[in-house]
């Protein structure tokens, strides 16, 4: 396995390159589970932290907040991941079976609170699209994130290439009635 | 909002839009409350829907199992001694090497080509159908070619990152030797951007390859404390 600077491994995550992806899990992650663990955790509450921490992470790392700090972005993804850890036992009173972090919470920069709280928002906007229809995923799933044209999609799904324009404007006014009803959630 | 506005609003988010377009665009939602609200809720449900397919493809990796993190205590007991042997050869191996480098190390040209060893560049995955381009460019620049390389970034107007783009076109000009194109192009990329530190990094030893002295001490100080910039020797090149 190749290793990576700092900046291809930023660069290569912030384009959801599997390979990039791959290397954070067998570099990062098992320091991420070693500090749940520690803490009192299981292996499946490391899982869903890490994978919450590198949506933090990539949230910051696309408004362009990650830049402005000077961490690697290995301290910076466990940084977020303890946080995030912290956050939950606090919240869960939990029973404190392991290690306390050291943790200092004045350490907590505003910028990782932002990317936490906005990982937050961004569950709930996945449980919205969760609750569109199989063709409506497929659509708006293809167009947005893996890029591909009308056309490309109308051959896929074997739709006409109106139907894929008409059908995905009406599936994200859906998704924005379902995401106007849970602004609360949003804001 | 009818489909026409919709469509609209999606291709300024996508980045779609010809400067003119832009720039009208812009002025309206500027004046118009309602639209800029519009505006901000549609890039919101797009980045939801781009972390929505990250997940997706995060949900098919795992943290490798290694007994090592669900019971660290007694595994690393019985490794100790071990890793405290390993660890000794590896710090006598590394000072030993230091000593050797810093002593034996050849003319200013080669070190300064040690120390500002060239951006390896980014890795090349030709998954994501817009970037093509510019990853096809990034092939060539990691195979050394730099003047093709060069010429296919140039041809490349959008699917990247403008300071990306601009970073590696530098990158490609410094390995020519056309050190003024690469300080132009770098002093285009802005404080918020990723590549600020390494390009003020490049900028440090374009300096110090052309003489300037202290315009090379003062670039280096806004360097970043990261292990990919050797400060300390870059130091030493200034003070020889």
């Amino acid at each position: 396995m190749s290793d990576y600077t700092d900046m291809q491994l930023v660069e290569g995550f912030r384009s959801q390159d599997d390979h990039v992806i791959r290397y954070i899990y067998q570099k990062i992650g098992p320091l991420v589970r070693n500090l749940v663990i520690k803490g009192g955790g299981s292996d499946a509450e490391a899982e869903d932290i890490f994978q919450e921490g590198l949506v933090a992470a990539y949230i910051n790392i696309k408004n362009g907040k990650y830049a402005r700090q000077q961490a690697k972005f290995s301290s910076y993804l466990i940084q977020i991941c303890k946080f995030r850890w912290f956050d939950l036992v606090k919240s869960s009173h939990r029973k404190k079976g392991g290690v306390m972090l050291d943790i200092n919470m004045k350490d907590k920069d505003p910028d990782i609170q932002f990317a936490l709280e906005e990982e937050q928002k961004h569950e709930v906007l996945h449980s919205l699209i969760d609750t569109l229809n199989e063709q409506c995923k497929e659509i708006i799933l293809r167009y947005y994130w893996e890029h591909q044209s009308l056309s490309e999609i109308s051959q896929a799904l074997g739709m006409a290439p109106a139907s894929v324009k008409n059908g995905k404007y009406r599936c994200m006014q859906q998704l924005k009635k379902n995401a106007l009803d849970k602004k609360h959630l949003l804001r | 909002m009818n489909q026409e506005l919709f469509e609209k609003i999606e291709s300024y988010l996508l980045n779609r839009m010809s400067e003119t377009e832009r720039s009208e665009f812009e002025a309206r939602v500027a004046s118009d409350a309602s639209l800029q609200e519009e505006v901000i809720t549609l890039q919101q449900l797009l980045s939801g829907i781009d972390t929505y397919g990250l997940k997706k493809k995060l949900n098919t990796y795992h943290i490798p199992r290694d007994s090592n993190t669900t019971n660290p205590l007694v595994r690393r007991r019985s490794h100790f001694n071990l890793l405290r042997v390993a660890a000794g050869i590896l710090i006598l191996f590394s000072v030993g090497w230091w000593y050797f480098a810093n002593t034996h190390s050849g003319n200013t040209a080669d070190r300064w080509g040690t120390v500002f060893y060239p951006d390896p560049g980014l890795p090349t995955s030709m998954g994501r159908t817009d970037h093509y381009n510019f990853y096809d460019a990034m092939v060539d620049y990691k195979n050394d070619n730099y003047p093709l390389a060069l010429q296919k970034f140039n041809t490349i107007t959008n699917g990247i990152g403008q300071d990306t783009l601009t970073y590696y076109k530098a990158m490609a000009h410094l390995q020519l030797g056309h050190l003024k194109e690469a300080v132009q192009l770098l002093n285009k990329i802005s404080k918020e951007s990723p590549f600020y530190g390494a390009a003020v990094w490049y900028k440090t030893g374009i300096a110090i390859k052309e003489g300037r002295k202290s315009d090379a001490l003062k670039l280096l100080d806004v360097v970043p404390d990261t292990r990919e910039f050797n400060k300390r020797q870059a130091r030493e090149l200034i003070e020889e």
